[in-house]
């Protein structure tokens, strides 16, 4: 899991050109952009699609604009087209979906890719907040009580409950931001 | 530098985020275990000088311009090239039945033969590469070092790669469906031995390819982009 400030300082290495700042990104984000692949594609094939990623980073990297967006954002951005790209070179999934085709039946299309990539990094965003926001939202979103429910659960007055809610929505938001940004590498 | 971090956004926006933790699953939140040596893959494969895509720096060579490529030592003795196995992805590409045939017409079929070449190590098979853009020449040998395939590859007056290419070197399969990279052809380098990749057995890829490889495209470029071919035999 990433913190802002490591992210940060790996960006920087990256578009300075710091060859351990692409180790510092694998050793940050290797997981969860590995993780990623595996939902499409076998460990072989994902650890070729996890490889592409990071060659593909470090030859764009002077793209990444850490203001746009996480880093763990823009290195899945990625990751959507090269699972994309390993998965056209093995012959599968006519993406988008062909549903004329009907005896050639995608397992996988982009849609779907990008609804996986905005949930795990989701995972990892939620992560980065403060503990007391983390807790907030996962009660309100995984176990669907009130902000009534969890101002009384949290012993935190409910416009705190609210607030802190909101802002960590907002944070999570420009997480995901980067995903969005990232081009076709 | 950054946005305020507190910025909110849209209602539409925060409205996305909330649709998506509440789509989250726990599957969302597992990580599967890094295989082991992907990164020593991937540091094998950048450009750098530090880690040479297919040979070793040569101590003694001076004449390189110091940009990590042309420092590379041509004639490598087989001992100190990077073994390739395991660390350079498979690689593929899609083509028509047209162009297999466009291969199998280019390159002179080599002589069949299992000479002798010196202690411990048998030329296999060889061939002389065709130019396919009417300007180079090379030639390609299979060996057996010590039981060890390797591929020593040849080249002559082919044309410089322009900005955004690089040549890069390929065994093909008969169907033409499955190029597998042997790595970058430095520039200024007129031989270099390879070893043959784990998992690629030269008699179901006998062609061998150099191309002008579009820079960072992991596939093979196109056989448009080929410039000498050669079936090995």
């Amino acid at each position: 899991m990433g913190t802002r400030e490591s992210d940060d300082e790996v960006a920087r290495g990256l578009v300075a050109g710091d060859e351990s700042a692409l180790r510092a990104a694998y050793d940050l984000h290797g997981q969860l952009v590995f993780s990623f692949c595996r939902r499409s594609l076998s460990p072989e094939r994902a650890a070729d699609a996890t490889q592409e990623v990071f060659l593909a980073a470090w030859r764009s990297r002077e793209r990444y604009r850490a203001e746009a967006g996480s880093l763990a954002g823009w290195l899945l951005g990625i990751a959507r087209y090269k699972v994309i790209d390993v998965m056209r070179s093995d012959g599968r999934a006519p993406i988008p979906r062909d549903t004329t085709g009907a005896d050639e039946v995608a397992d996988v299309d982009e849609g779907t890719l990008v609804a996986t990539a905005e949930r795990m990094l989701m995972a990892e965003a939620i992560a980065t907040l403060p503990e007391r926001a983390q807790e907030m939202v996962r009660l309100a979103f995984f176990e669907d009580l009130t902000h009534a429910q969890i101002s009384e659960r949290c012993s935190v007055p409910l416009g705190t409950v609210k607030s802190d809610i909101r802002r960590s929505l907002g944070r999570l938001r420009r997480y995901l931001e980067g995903f969005d940004d990232a081009s076709r590498s | 530098m950054h946005p305020d971090p507190d910025d909110l956004g849209t209602d539409h926006d925060i409205s996305r985020v909330g649709d998506i933790l509440t789509a989250m699953t726990d599957e969302d939140m597992r990580r599967d275990e890094l295989p082991a040596g992907l990164w020593d893959r991937i540091a094998t494969e950048l450009p750098t000088a530090d880690h040479p895509a297919v040979l070793h720096a040569a101590p003694d060579d001076t004449e390189g311009s110091g940009d990590g490529a042309s420092a590379l030592e041509a004639d490598a003795p087989s001992g100190n090239v990077v073994e390739l196995d395991g660390r350079r992805r498979q690689r593929w590409l899609r083509v028509t039945a047209v162009a297999a045939a466009v291969v199998l017409a280019a390159g002179t079929v080599g002589v069949i033969s299992s000479m002798n070449t010196g202690t411990g190590q048998e030329l296999v098979a060889s061939v002389d590469l065709a130019p396919l853009k009417d300007s180079g020449a090379g030639t390609a040998e299979l060996i057996s070092v010590d039981g060890v395939e390797r591929i020593v590859i040849t080249v002559e007056g082919l044309p410089d790669a322009p900005s955004g290419r690089h040549h890069e070197m390929w065994l093909i399969d008969t169907d033409v469906t499955e190029p597998r990279s042997l790595g970058e052809l430095p520039a200024g380098v007129d031989r270099i031995e390879i070893p043959v990749p784990d998992g690629v057995d030269p008699d179901e890829f006998p062609i061998v390819d150099i191309n002008l490889q579009v820079d960072g495209e992991a596939q093979h470029s196109g056989l448009d982009t080929s410039l000498l071919r050669g079936t090995l035999a």
